[in-house]
């Protein structure tokens, strides 16, 4: 059941329901309109950054992305650079800050891909360069770090009481769940991901794809650290830091295993959503950073535990 | 000679000699007994805990909980008064059966419930890392001085820290020399082989896992000693160090291949290159980029060095 | 039919050495295994008395190599007893085995590339000093003592890894020899060794049953076990399909009689087929160092068979021409254009495509469906990657199933769950949604059963009416001698015959399988 493409979901959807109902038990108010839109707005970001993950894990090959935290702080800091708080250049920090992902993605599709260096090894050096370069920009140039108001305005209001973030977030999420699930590209990415050679052999360009899956990884990372600047309302250094480890959470939890060839990622957007509602549960009832912690990394045990056991039995 | 060769040590000792002239050229009085004792007790930490990241790539698995472990050892020390257990002694005793433990659990989950260890401890290091932050919210508390102390002494003329990384060099030599070592190194070499030759692969790993996490526990130590003070975000960017002396030293990720003296010059690459930035006089905000680009052209050379010696 | 006890007839002159149970180092009755869906061990029955060598035989998949990992406690039967020595063996595990002194040496040697020789061969029974401390003298002193016994003055201190197939495989023996066993089984020791090797390898297995020690030697080479066994245990489909004793000389009729379970196999020539314009060419070819200069010229409509011992390099001359190895000198040509393919899908594209050696972890995703495996060529080549004709996917899956007549409850079944042979028709059957130029085979029938292999040639001999080119490596020289028009004789990375006709026989294929260029030569 929970293995099935329609099992995790639900699943995940029943344990948010769950939550949201135990919240309301505890604290009176917890589910109103105004609160689940704004746990939809945080949820959007969590899972844009787990769609990184996603594809790069599907790709196989201990795939792993562990750049997304600094890829979306060059996207912030970059787009709010180029955009200096005017609305008209908003559209230019846009792609800009997307042009800067991707090509960081292509680095590390090149790295992993063509030269072989293991993802966990690659992307962590990797992002070490662009924090790095990332500090001596801010330094020595003094970008202007404020969000457009447009873009404070796409990332904070909503439209008809939905947050206009997470309307881009479904539109992003429709766009990715047919990609890899009802198109070619899909399909080549995971079965590059779960048996590389048969891949090959049957006529798959298994770099390409390779390189491609952490190419969008970029992309899509640093259109989140951007959108992320709107929502903040500025860029700042160790933006996206806070989205390594989660995007991680996530992409396990919608069940992307490790192993590769598996990308559910409706799986991974419901479970951004079960995240994100079990952190601001637990920072309703004062829980602090150190206990999130604590239930992050035990919940990822216990479904890597859960999938585990699932993978024996088959 | 063809040992050396084969373990990948060449190309990670020439990077050696390049920044140790480097940095004799840039640090005045580098080779006095002061510098050499200030030296050392800075890379103490570092070094073991490459080492111990070393033990366990070698057989084939891998621990990112690492930094984290090491906060949360920081933290206990932090917040248990020595006089409540016995003494200071007694408080780094309590602090290495701590890192067992959490070496123990690492191990436990890696070879029992046969979860991937990259993403696994991945998973435990967030719980580790929660843990220290309860007990250390804020950087901040005092740890007995004797800690301190000790590790600033010296016995016999011989710093303290050093006489830390010779001892764990020498376990090291002891183990190399032991069946379990050689273990160690087949069940990361194949782990099929090793299984068929009925060597009980799940239990060398764990053991593997234990005795990485004892040089995490000596690492933690030392860095307490140095800081004298609790702060659960002090061991996070060890992780990373870890990894990349490791990769730097030559040891493979894929396990089997090199050794912890590979970890040792990769530990001491990577401490020195922090020096070298240090004492050229490059402005601070420059100091991390060039890190990352050092660390990246190091990790570069290595895949290239890797991949044209590789064994078919 | 012939698995049963009266099947293991006892010559009049020896009865004794068999039945005494005090000589019966081993014996095993009824042993069965399943893997899936396929039936691997169907009843088995072996003895074995000590100080003597058992030959087994039997064709590729016939259950040998199942048989013996059962008795070395690396596979658990589903069925079945054995006793070792007279008392019961019931070992899930090798340590288990090995304690009971039943060592086995694998045909495909599982060593630590890492590790030097020396260690591999006390690998997981090291040699000690007190407190567990290796004792690097005395275990390289020992190392060295048993590769000497095996004529092997290779140096102990390189690591495995670095070794030849041959080096390999005598490491992979010494380790056995190390390990001082009562049983020891030789998979395939042989097929990586040359011949002054092989008679090495024959005096330390005589001085080993002198000691009383048993041996089980699995061997395609008629000729060695005529040489060295005793004792004779045909298999066939997972049975015994013959046992006896040898005395003097080796019935090579009635083993090959049994082995194929047809003794009156009649060569059906091939009738000569008009064969069209060249399709693929090879000059002086160069791969690594299994292929060294490879020449031959491949015809549209031509089933052309690939022959040689095992390991000359033809599995990896099908990788070349597939564009799945490098090229690292020579021309490769398709039709009059010479190509250079980084990968794959170069050749692919022209219509070249491989039916690889190992069929569940290079030409099948085994996680998936039978109509997902079908299907897959075609998404890989996809003109429009966003999109993905399920409509489409599905009619093709379809037709391949009855065209190919693949047994399996649908499209949507696991692939892993179908047996050997219906598996492998799902590998050939992908390629149907490309138009095949050439198709290259390699060990298509390892593990299919004899009906489903005839249905495999079946499928190619349909295909080649139909135009297509195919190159087929098999290990079974009889296998090509049916089905094909021409055979190819492969010889330490070359071509050192090109039979066809009435040249076509299996004694002019072995002289040139063994190097003996002049009598293989052009017909």
């Amino acid at each position: 059941m929970i293995g099935s493409s329609w099992g995790r979901p639900a699943l995940l959807l029943a344990l948010t329901i769950a939550l949201l109902v135990v919240g309301q038990l505890v604290l009176p108010g917890f589910i109103g309109l105004g609160q689940i839109a704004n746990q939809l707005k945080i949820a959007a970001f969590l899972g844009l950054f787990g769609l990184c993950q996603t594809v790069v894990i599907a790709a196989g090959g201990q795939g792993l992305d562990l750049s997304v935290g600094a890829i979306a702080t060059l996207g912030g800091i970059l787009g709010a650079a180029l955009m200096a708080g005017s609305n008209a250049m908003t559209i230019v920090g846009a792609v800009a800050a997307v042009g800067a992902g991707l090509g960081v993605g292509l680095l590390n599709g090149m790295g992993v891909a063509v030269l072989g260096v293991p993802p966990l090894v690659m992307t962590l050096a990797l992002s070490s360069v662009v924090d790095g370069g990332l500090i001596v920009g801010v330094s020595l140039a003094h970008p202007a770090d404020a969000a457009s108001p447009g873009l404070v305005a796409i990332a904070g209001r909503s439209l008809y009481g939905v947050p206009s973030v997470a309307l881009i977030w479904a539109g992003i999420a429709a766009i990715a769940i047919w990609l890899l699930s009802r198109s070619a590209w899909g399909r080549q990415l995971c079965r590059t991901g779960a048996n590389p050679v048969t891949a090959r052999l049957s006529g798959t360009h298994t770099v390409r794809v390779r390189v491609m899956a952490y190419m969008l990884s970029g992309g899509v990372a640093a259109l989140g650290g951007f959108l992320l600047t709107g929502y903040v309302g500025q860029a700042f250094l160790g933006l996206g830091n806070a989205y390594v480890l989660t995007s991680i959470v996530v992409a396990a939890i919608g069940g992307v295993t490790l192993a590769g060839g598996k990308a559910p990622y409706g799986g991974v957007a419901c479970a951004a959503i079960l995240m994100t509602v079990l952190v601001s549960l637990l920072t309703a009832i004062n829980m602090g950073e150190n206990g999130r912690q604590i239930i992050f990394g035990l919940t990822l045990l216990v479904f890597l535990m859960i999938d585990r056991r699932l993978g024996a039995q088959r | 000679m063809r040992a050396l060769r084969h373990a990948g040590v060449i190309p990670s000792l020439l990077m050696l000699v390049v920044v140790l002239a480097l940095n004799a050229r840039l640090q005045h009085h580098f080779f006095s007994m002061l510098s050499f004792e200030d030296n050392v007790s800075t890379f103490t930490p570092t070094i073991l805990i490459c080492l111990a990241q070393a033990i366990i790539v070698l057989s084939r698995e891998l621990d990112l909980s690492l930094g984290a472990g090491v906060s949360l050892i920081n933290c206990f020390l932090a917040t248990v008064p020595a006089s409540a257990v016995g003494g200071p002694w007694a408080l780094m005793g309590l602090a290495l059966l701590l890192a067992l433990a959490l070496g123990a659990i690492n191990g436990l989950i890696v070879t029992v419930f046969g979860l991937p260890s990259l993403i696994a401890t991945f998973a435990t290091g967030a719980v580790w890392y929660g843990l220290a932050l309860t007990m250390v919210p804020q950087p901040g508390g005092t740890i007995d001085e004797t800690i301190g102390n000790v590790y600033s002494d010296t016995v016999f003329h011989i710093p303290v820290p050093l006489l830390i990384v010779l001892a764990a060099m020498l376990i090291w030599t002891v183990i190399g020399r032991h069946r379990l070592g050689r273990r160690i190194v087949a069940v990361g070499s194949n782990p099929v082989a090793a299984f068929q030759a009925g060597i009980p692969v799940a239990g060398v790993k764990f053991i593997a896992y234990l005795v990485g996490w004892l040089l995490v526990g000596l690492g933690a130590i030392a860095i307490s000693a140095q800081t004298l003070s609790g702060d659960a975000g002090v061991g996070t960017a060890y992780t990373l160090t870890s990894v990349a002396a490791v990769v730097i030293g030559g040891i493979s990720l894929a396990g089997g291949r090199g050794t912890p003296w590979g970890a040792l010059v990769g530990a001491l690459v990577l401490g020195i290159v922090a020096n070298v930035i240090y004492f050229a006089g490059i402005p601070s905000i420059w100091q991390e980029f060039f890190k990352g680009l050092v660390i990246v052209a190091a990790l570069g050379f290595m895949v290239i060095e890797q991949r044209r010696t590789a064994i078919a | 039919m012939l698995s049963s006890p009266d099947a293991l007839v006892t010559p009049a002159g020896e009865p004794s050495r068999l039945s005494s149970p005090a000589e019966t180092l081993l014996g095993v009755r009824g042993i069965t295994k399943r893997f899936g869906g396929v039936v691997a061990l169907d009843g088995v029955d072996l003895t074995l008395a000590r100080g003597r060598v058992l030959g087994l035989l039997g064709a590729n998949g016939s259950g040998k190599s199942t048989l013996s990992r059962i008795i070395a406690g690396e596979v658990v039967p589903d069925g079945g007893t054995m006793e070792m020595a007279g008392a019961p063996l019931s070992h899930a595990s090798p340590q288990a085995a090995a304690r009971r002194g039943i060592i086995i040496a694998h045909q495909h040697p599982s060593l630590a590339p890492d590790m030097p020789v020396w260690e591999n061969i006390f690998l997981g029974a090291e040699i000690c000093a007190p407190g567990g401390f290796i004792n690097r003298g005395e275990a390289r002193r020992r190392a060295t003592g048993i590769l000497a016994e095996l004529g092997s003055t290779m140096d102990i201190g390189q690591p495995a890894g670095v070794l030849t197939a041959a080096g390999q495989q005598l490491v992979e023996i010494a380790r056995a020899l190390a390990r001082s066993p009562r049983l020891l089984i030789l998979d395939e020791p042989t097929a990586a060794l040359a011949g002054a090797e092989v008679a090495k390898l024959f005096a330390a297995i005589r001085r080993l049953t002198a000691k009383g020690i048993g041996v089980i030697f699995i061997s395609h080479r008629l000729g060695e076990i005529g040489a060295i066994c005793d004792d004779i245990l045909v298999m066939r489909n997972g049975r015994t399909a013959g046992a006896w004793t040898t005395s003097g000389r080796l019935d090579e009729a009635r083993i090959l009689s049994l082995m194929t379970g047809d003794p009156d196999a009649v060569l059906r020539p091939m009738a000569a087929r008009a064969l069209g314009d060249t399709i693929l060419k090879l000059q002086g070819l160069r791969a690594g160092s299994a292929v060294r200069g490879v020449d031959l010229e491949l015809r549209r409509g031509e089933i052309v068979g690939l022959a040689g011992l095992q390991g000359q390099g033809q599995a990896e001359l099908l990788e070349v021409i597939a564009g799945h190895r490098r090229i690292d000198g020579g021309t490769l040509w398709h039709r009059d254009r010479a190509v250079t393919p980084s990968l794959p899908r170069d050749m692919i594209r022209r219509g070249v495509c491989l039916v690889p050696d190992d069929r569940l972890r290079q030409g099948l995703f085994s996680g998936e469906s039978v109509g997902e495996n079908l299907g897959y060529v075609k998404i890989a080549l996809a003109k429009r990657p966003w999109t993905l004709p399920l409509a489409e996917l599905g009619q093709l899956a379809a037709a391949t199933i009855r065209r190919l007549l693949i047994k399996t409850e649908g499209p949507e079944q696991l692939v892993s769950a179908l047996s050997g042979g219906n598996q492998q028709k799902v590998v050939i059957g992908k390629w149907l949604a490309t138009d095949i130029e050439v198709l290259l085979l390699s060990d298509p029938t390892k593990g299919v059963d004899i009906h489903a292999r005839s249905e495999i040639y079946a499928i190619i001999g349909e295909l080649a009416a139909a135009g297509t080119t195919a190159l087929i490596f098999a290990s079974e020289i009889q296998e090509l001698l049916l089905h094909c028009d021409r055979i190819l004789v492969m010889y330490e990375g070359r071509i050192v015959g090109n039979l066809s006709g009435a040249a076509m026989t299996e004694p002019r294929i072995m002289a040139a399988a063994f190097g003996r260029a002049s009598e293989g030569a052009d017909a």
